[in-house]
């Protein structure tokens, strides 16, 4: 990019943070270039810029500015990079800087300025919520063309990339760890040390750039007598040097399943002004852990208050991370707003580094701790028992309107006054970050005492330790993740001790916040100004009373109405807040108004990274026969069948398909044709019980079938519904060799060991997939026999020495062999298989020997047309899990005289018999030329009301280029005995209907003459 | 019957080309793929405890019948285990009939061998990272002190049923059906791309 290199922005500190200011970088922000450092993210660099304004919110257009200082962001949420590149709702506060780095804001126009959906938040008052479940029910007919596409146009953020075809690689990848540790801050590292310790494999993920968590942001804690950094640096360092630990930053879990299954997306290269074309974007990991350990820490509770979303209002951790980390300046007069200690250390913090704190408004009466004697010592005005009623500023907070309260009812009780600010820093709380532990279904509990949420009951082999699991103060959290971390160790079967915790020394404050849970505000009930609980989706204070009003009492009504805690939070800022105001509303107390489950995922990811590779090419397999290459470079068109690609017709001199399929069904029919069959299932049956195990398993005998003998076979569900079918061949006393459908292969020999394994453990048979150990060429037709002579055939091929339905080994073309005749086409024919390694080879013999014979290729379009001529099934067209044999006129191919099989007795009821069952039948046009599609339904009469009765269903739908019309077979109510009459089907589009008479499935040769050549 | 393996043939992966990637700057080292043709397979189903059946494949490969996720290798001749009473046999091309010939006339009571020697096609992967690049597409724990060297599962490898050996720290066998073999050979090139890689027929 050629940006001369702008001044770094007015807001940065000449000295501090953890920034590398030997690498200055520019970016572009909404058009303009700016200047920060290697180590910034998107939002120090603005901030540092003095930009605060950076995005419009979701609803109301509100101006809205950097709330926090990481994945927590509901407001600055982006569009980053350019064309195939872009991606939209990036949140600032991530995104790491580089050279380069172009970002937009979103949901404004024109501009972020000037953005004329603002109007929306004057009328506001119209915008309640449930306001679109309220306004866009009726009529009916709008919701289509008028409603949704406005309401569509509204909704959403960023926007997708123009450019569909991302141009970034995502991979995804599969890792198991004994003690997965989620959370890289100061007690996921006390963890990590416990644990690693042991031996045990160690994950240690975390979302920020370095390890480090929120102490990287403190400056007055000190950790063994030195500065906490210092201890952090070490630590890392240490585990780093271990081969048994694995660590990874800018990676954040998003998700907890059951039996610890866990994901996460990293960051791979997001961060880099070139990304490497051999490198993914971004990577999801698949974890399976035997033990994690949740060390997530806590958020900052905003505070609720009038204009509490304003550009220049932020939490007050935040404020210390971006002076600490990033030394940058938030403001320069700053009000701190709050109802615990921990505000206090930024109040200290900013006067250090010389920006005004106005004021204190703390809502406590009487705070008194080392912080608070420090800060008033310092000379700082503090507010006690005082609240932040409004915020006033156009595009940035400019006053805060200020009065004293009833601290225990939140009354507002003195005369309002106002202070100056461009800086408010507000903290309400902590909530110890439960969202995954309640993923996976962990239980949590009320803690009073500290006003949140934290885990109680465990449902995976995990533990939550620090301060997200309710422990606060550094040295508790310190101990409580080096206990917990050898405990995950030992649960995950090592041997493992606690590090000790080291001496710590952190200003000594109250944590537990003040919280009330009624805003205070001195204005005109029902006109308080509009106080955020959900930034990210516009959700107000007065719009959770509302819901309360209207009837949603339940938590998880009131989340659906208003929409709070939904989309990118997830509850992390406004869960408690939402909580609170509801169990004030409601009169109860928190914990009998209970929370809302946290969703998965925890934070947004995209997805590239949830897809990975399995797109393009790589999205599924495509199996190919060994004959594969001969049938592309004959121009064949493909067809999937199940993962197979199969060759469905060759067209010729720009034959279109009709033609191409005609002229294959002719030839084969007159001469020869030649199919690639090697996609059949092929399963090799061996031992005693062999036979015993295929009359168990076929409708039919095959125990009595002769050596060297084939039978076609019909295999039933237990439910007696036909399931597979294919001929099976006796090879051998006990070895024969079964046919399958080519989709069917898997699941049927699946379901026959299910049967070996589970129910008939006695019988001795082994089953063994052979379907790609044979490739297998079927030559059809009239001249079928001359061509296998002609290529010199070991054995005879007359009808005396080679039966129809019998199998020989032979060699043919020097070649060794196994030849079945059997008949898909009802002609003469042969079935090939030869090892597939000469597949290709034996092809290409067929095809010389058959040229002066005629011998044509063809697909299994035509395979299709020319078995429907003979009115044979194919399962999974004319069946679909609902026909047995008898609706299939195979009544003749179930045995009487077998004691069992599979579905026999589900087959004997009687309704499986009753002749208003839909049955199969052929079906003649009465117009030759017109083809049925298929699943067209059939009525007897076209002209009766709808809904019209139906009979049933077309199943199979082909002109027969031999006959000379069209072949099509039905399943239909009663159809066995309707055989002669008329039936119509209706069509679309105001096309006529198709009058046809019901007749036999089989349309050729029906005496079967054809099959002895 | 003749054996088909005298004869010449083609093999699962005889219609892909040699596939390369550069090694990438700060790679953990390069990845080589071969297609290892034309060895003789056999399936053998037993029950475990056949303790004549044990000893004849002793003095066939020189192993008995592998424990679970096990396979034993001597010279050309391997046995995988691949179930609770199911085995693969590899052997130099050949060698089938012979072998097959010897178990089934053998008497071993509830045994059968069947030929499969067409029905898979073999990979060799070698390279420092080949654990982080199977990894990317398979399940099963990679780690080198589990699936340490001799360790044998049958897995999904993307999209693919495949048998998965690991022959030593940084060497594998990859037995898959032949017609995912195409597939197979894209996909670890694929995942090989952030190493380098080169991918040679045989």
């Amino acid at each position: 990019m050629n940006i001369k290199s702008p001044k770094q922005g007015q807001m940065r500190l000449s000295d501090g943070g953890r920034i590398n200011r030997k690498n200055p970088v520019s970016f572009r922000f909404d058009g303009k270039t700016f200047a920060g450092f290697e180590g910034d993210t998107l939002a120090s660099a603005l901030l540092a810029n003095g930009v605060h304004l950076v995005g419009r919110s979701f609803k109301y257009h509100r101006p809205r500015g950097i709330l926090t200082a990481g994945y927590d962001e509901p407001n600055a949420l982006v569009e980053i990079g350019q064309g195939n590149q872009q991606a939209p709702n990036i949140r600032a506060t991530e995104a790491m800087l580089y050279d380069g780095l172009t970002a937009k804001s979103q949901n404004r126009w024109p501009t972020l300025g000037f953005d004329i959906g603002a109007v929306n938040s004057l009328l506001g008052r119209f915008f309640p919520a449930g306001f679109y479940y309220k306004t866009f029910m009726f009529p009916a007919v709008f919701w289509k063309n008028i409603y949704e596409p406005i309401i569509r146009k509204a909704a959403g953020l960023g926007r997708a990339a123009k450019d569909h075809h991302d141009a970034d690689r995502y991979e995804k990848t599969h890792r198991h760890t004994d003690v997965l540790i989620v959370g890289g801050g100061v007690s996921g590292l006390m963890a990590a040390l416990s644990a690693a310790g042991s031996g045990a494999r160690v994950m240690l993920v975390d979302d920020a750039n370095e390890l480090g968590g929120w102490m990287l942001s403190e400056n007055n804690t000190t950790i063994d007598g030195k500065p906490a950094l210092n201890w952090i640096k070490q630590t890392v360092k240490a585990l780093e040097a271990m081969s048994n630990v694995t660590i990874l930053t800018r990676t954040q879990c998003f998700g907890y399943m059951d039996h610890n299954f866990l994901t996460l997306a990293e960051k791979v290269t997001d961060h880099l002004p070139q990304r490497p074309d051999h490198l993914p974007r971004q990577r999801m990991w698949k974890i399976r852990a035997k033990h994690v350990v949740l060390a997530q820490g806590n958020h900052e509770r905003p505070l609720i208050f009038g204009g509490n979303d304003k550009p220049g209002v932020m939490m007050a951790g935040a404020v210390r991370s971006y002076i600490n980390c990033y030394a940058v300046l938030p403001g320069r007069r700053a009000v701190i707003y709050t109802n615990n200690d921990d505000a206090y250390k930024t109040a200290l913090l900013l006067d250090d580094v010389g920006v005004k704190v106005a004021a204190i408004v703390d809502q406590r009466p009487t705070p008194s701790s080392v912080l608070v004697s420090q800060a008033m010592a310092r000379g700082m005005v503090v507010h006690t028992g005082h609240a932040v009623l409004d915020a006033n500023g156009t595009r940035h907070v400019g006053t805060l309107k200020i009065a004293a309260i009833n601290p225990k009812t939140g009354d507002v009780t003195g005369q309002p006054f106002y202070i100056d600010a461009d800086l408010v820093a507000m903290s309400g709380g902590f909530t110890p970050v439960v969202n995954l532990h309640s993923q996976a279904r962990g239980k949590i509990t009320w803690d009073d005492e500290q006003v949140c949420f934290r885990p109680s009951d465990y449902h995976e082999a995990a533990i939550c330790v620090g301060a997200c699991n309710g422990v606060f103060d550094l040295k508790g959290a310190m101990t409580d993740a080096a206990v917990g971390g050898a405990m995950a160790a030992m649960a995950a079967g090592f041997t493992a001790e606690a590090v000790m915790t080291p001496a710590v020394d952190e200003p000594s404050m109250v944590m537990r916040p003040h919280v009330l849970w009624k805003m205070p505000s001195d204005a005109v009930k029902g006109q308080e100004p509009k106080a955020f609980v959900d930034f990210q989706n516009d959700v107000t204070a007065s719009d959770i009373k509302l819901a309360v009003r209207e009837g949603y009492h339940s938590v998880e009504h009131v989340k659906r109405y208003t929409t709070n805690g939904m989309a990118t939070d997830q509850g992390k800022l406004s869960n408690i807040n939402a909580l609170g105001i509801l169990s004030d509303q409601l009169g109860k107390p928190i914990p009998e108004v209970g929370t809302t489950t946290f969703r998965y995922p925890y934070t947004p990811t995209t997805f590239g990274a949830i897809a990975g590779r399995d797109i393009k090419e790589l999205f599924d397999t495509e199996r190919l026969t060994r004959m594969d290459a001969w049938h592309r470079q004959h121009g064949a068109e493909f067809e999937h069948v199940g993962q197979w690609m199969r060759a469905w017709y060759y067209p010729i001199d720009g034959e279109t398909m009709e033609e191409a399929v005609n002229r294959e069904v002719k030839k084969t029919r007159t001469h020869a044709g030649i199919l690639d069959a090697s996609t059949l299932g092929k399963i090799d049956f061996r031992g005693k019980d062999a036979g015993e195990f295929l009359d168990r398993l076929y409708t039919n005998m095959f125990s009595t079938l002769k050596i060297g003998r084939c039978r076609y076979g019909l295999m039933l569900k237990d439910d007696g519904m036909v399931m597979d079918d294919g001929v099976t061949t006796r090879l051998g006393e006990n070895h024969y060799h079964m046919t399958t459908t080519t989709g069917g292969a898997a699941n049927v020999l699946s379901w026959m060991e299910e049967w070996l394994q589970t129910e008939w453990p006695e019988l001795d048979v082994y089953l063994t997939s052979v379907t790609e150990e044979w490739s297998v060429t079927t030559v059809s037709g009239p001249n079928a026999r001359k061509i296998l002579e002609a290529l010199g055939c070991s054995v005879s091929l007359t009808d005396d020495a080679f039966p129809f339905m019998s199998y020989q080994d032979a060699n043919l073309a020097g070649l060794p062999v196994r030849i079945f005749r059997i008949s898909f086409t009802g002609e003469l024919s042969f079935e090939i298989n030869i090892k597939a390694r000469h597949g290709l080879a034996l092809w290409q013999h067929l095809m010389k020997a058959g040229e002066p014979f005629g011998l044509t290729p063809y697909g299994t379009e035509a395979m299709h047309v020319l078995r429907a001529e003979k009115g044979f099934i194919i399962v999974g067209q004319e069946t679909d899990g609902s026909v047995n044999p008898h609706d299939l006129g195979m009544s003749w191919i179930v045995s009487k005289k077998k004691s069992d099989f599979i579905g026999k007795r589900a087959l004997e009821r009687k309704s499986m018999a009753l002749n208003n069952r839909k049955q199969l039948v052929g079906i003649k046009t009465e117009d030759p030329k017109a083809i049925i599609p298929e699943g067209a339904h059939a009525v007897l009469d076209p002209h009766q009301s709808y809904p019209m009765e139906m009979l049933g269903q077309v199943t199979s739908s082909y002109y027969s280029p031999v006959l000379g019309h069209s072949v099509a077979m039905a399943l239909l109510k009663g159809g066995h005995a309707m055989k002669g009459q008329t039936v119509w089907f209706p069509m679309i589009n105001g096309k006529k209907p198709i009058k046809a008479v019901i007749t036999d499935t089989v349309f050729y040769d029906p005496k079967g003459d054809r099959i002895n050549g | 019957m003749v054996s088909s393996a005298v004869l010449p043939g083609r093999s699962a992966l005889s219609q892909v080309a040699a596939i390369q990637h550069p090694v990438p700057k700060g790679s953990a080292g390069k990845i080589t793929i071969k297609e290892a043709p034309f060895h003789d397979l056999i399936n053998l189903r037993c029950q475990p405890d056949n303790k004549m059946a044990n000893a004849l494949i002793k003095k066939l490969t020189s192993h008995s019948l592998p424990s679970a996720n096990q396979a034993a290798q001597a010279g050309d001749r391997a046995v995988i285990w691949l179930g609770p009473d199911e085995w693969l046999i590899m052997a130099e091309a050949g060698a089938a009939n012979t072998i097959m010939a010897n178990i089934e006339t053998a008497n071993l009571g509830h045994v059968a061998t069947t030929e499969v020697s067409n029905a898979y096609g073999i990979l060799t992967v070698n390279g420092k990272p080949s654990r982080q690049m199977l990894a990317k597409h398979c399940a099963i724990d990679l780690d080198a002190g589990v699936f340490t060297s001799g360790t044998a599962v049958q897995t999904i490898m993307g999209h693919a049923g495949i048998i998965l050996i690991a022959t030593d720290e940084n060497s594998f066998t990859v037995i898959g059906r032949s017609s995912f073999m195409p597939y197979l050979v894209a996909l670890l090139t694929d995942a090989s791309i952030e190493y380098g890689v080169e991918y040679r027929p045989a």
